[in-house]
């Protein structure tokens, strides 16, 4: 319709935040073949065990399921800031954006101490914080702000889905 | 800031990201950011600013003309407007967050406290915010919702201190704060504010009652342009609703009418000021003038030998 897909909200504009969704979600990050020439020492696959294993740790310290996509955000777009990234790093980088991400989404964050626990010697506490700085500033400390992950989208699939399902006149939350 | 073991809170986190947006030759410039290898530190490394207004104001030697006041309000407003206009909350509005340099121009600072604003929808922000004698009426009683007028009190408050040398209203409690505040703008009652009784702590503060508005008698001792305290008047305004934005302040004839305002005179004066004017460096340093929230202001002001440290209210 005129306003959007989504239904009437009490916390938000529908017709303002389906326009916003949709154009952050266009101009977030670049295309993956980008990302592959970019970066020729990173090779897809080492991307996703990166990914399998950081939601193996956000499984461990029972994180949010939202602190996981923002930590993709964080990597995806800090890769996409870079270049030549070696796969060395990846792991540093990786368990850095679950850090920030993590102070950004849970209300008791883990410690830096343990997300170096986690790496089994890969990284200490000292390239966490190093790294923590480096990528606030390639991401220009835009951290969390306007960023649309795919929880964003289910929620708004699922408001959807459930308002088709109430009847007419009743106010979704 | 401190020592941080977690790298960079998010409070940093949020401030930097709001510093960045917020470019404008009245507002601060960050620089760079930065970690000292030892100890974790985090720097925050801002363009040079030489004074911060309540450092010049402690100082005897520093004389401000009527057109250099009007310079350092406009630039003052002229910050507002622009944060404001970017849906930016300084929420700390003080005299010591206020910095000059040397050749008069107005940097305001310090957005440790400072938020973005959501579109349209009924927020519940903290009221917890704004050093106790900078701090609006609305905010005592309880509302969570508020926006921009908050940083116009405080802008208000300001204002006088540049004839008055001194915060005006310095209550040593939340309820002294508000009975200060009722003794110079009135009441808060209904009539002069509508809907204010709704607000969460109006029936449960002891609000003074029978209390005449009294800002332009008692100014008048001490500012002597009637634009100034038509200004100060209106900014002063106990309902946040019809109190002064900051475009009708700029609009205001204070601004607009002999003699007009003058940052080449501001330079001038400035530049005879040989030390550089912290207020955290001035001997006569005040209570809550650095360090945030004054906790037990008034005995420390007391105490203070310099020639300025009566009440002026």
């Amino acid at each position: 319709g005129a306003g959007g897909p989504l239904p009437q909200l009490s916390w938000a504009n529908p017709r303002e935040l389906w326009t916003e969704m949709r154009a952050k979600d266009v101009c977030q990050t670049a295309p993956e073949e980008e990302l592959q020439s970019r970066h020729p020492g990173i090779l897809p696959t080492m991307r996703t065990i990166l990914f399998d294993w950081l939601m193996e740790v956000c499984e461990e310290y029972k994180l949010h399921r939202e602190t996981y996509y923002l930590t993709v955000d964080l990597h995806d777009r800090f890769l996409d800031s870079w270049r030549e990234i070696q796969k060395e790093h990846l792991q540093a980088i990786g368990i850095t954006c679950l850090f920030i991400a993590s102070k950004i989404e849970e209300i008791y964050p883990p410690k830096v101490t343990e997300f170096a626990f986690v790496t089994d010697g890969a990284c200490c506490v000292a390239d966490i914080l190093d790294m923590e700085l480096l990528i606030c500033k390639a991401l220009n400390w835009r951290l969390n702000h306007y960023i649309v992950t795919v929880n964003t989208w289910a929620n708004a699939y699922m408001q959807i889905s459930s308002h088709r399902l109430r009847p007419p006149g009743v106010k979704t939350r | 800031m401190e020592n941080e073991k977690e790298g960079f809170p998010m409070t940093a986190l949020r401030e930097i990201r709001i510093l960045q947006l917020l470019n404008h030759e009245n507002v601060i410039n960050l620089v760079e950011v930065c970690r000292s290898k030892e100890r974790g530190s985090i720097f925050l490394v801002f363009d040079f600013c030489e004074h911060d207004l309540a450092g010049l104001l402690c100082c005897e030697e520093v004389r401000f003309s009527l057109q250099e006041i009007k310079s350092i309000m406009q630039q003052l407003f002229n910050a507002l407007f622009f944060i404001h206009g970017v849906r930016i909350l300084n929420r700390d509005m003080k005299s010591s967050n206020i910095l000059i340099t040397r050749s008069g121009v107005l940097k305001l600072g310090d957005f440790g406290l400072a938020r973005a604003m959501s579109k349209g929808q009924v927020q519940r922000y903290t009221n917890r915010v704004i050093t106790l004698w900078y701090r609006p009426p609305e905010l005592f009683l309880g509302e969570r919702n508020y926006a921009t007028p908050i940083d116009m009190w405080g802008a208000g408050c300001i204002m006088c201190e540049m004839w008055t040398r001194r915060p005006i209203m310095q209550g040593d409690s939340e309820q002294k704060q508000i009975s200060l505040i009722s003794n110079l703008c009135g009441s808060i009652t209904p009539e002069v504010w509508p809907g204010v009784e709704s607000l969460e702590l109006y029936c449960k503060l002891q609000l003074p009652s029978d209390q005449k508005r009294r800002i332009r008698e008692r100014l008048r001792h001490y500012v002597r342009d009637m634009h100034a305290i038509d200004l100060i008047d209106k900014l002063l305004v106990l309902d946040p609703k019809k109190r002064l934005d900051s475009d009708g302040a700029l609009n205001h004839d204070f601004f607009w009418e002999d003699p007009m305002p003058s940052q080449s005179d501001l330079a001038h004066t400035l530049s005879k000021v040989r030390r550089s004017m912290f207020v955290m460096h001035t001997s006569t340093a005040r209570p809550g003038g650095g360090a945030g929230v004054p906790g037990a202001g008034g005995g420390a002001v007391a105490g203070n030998t310099n020639h300025f440290h009566d009440r002026v209210f």
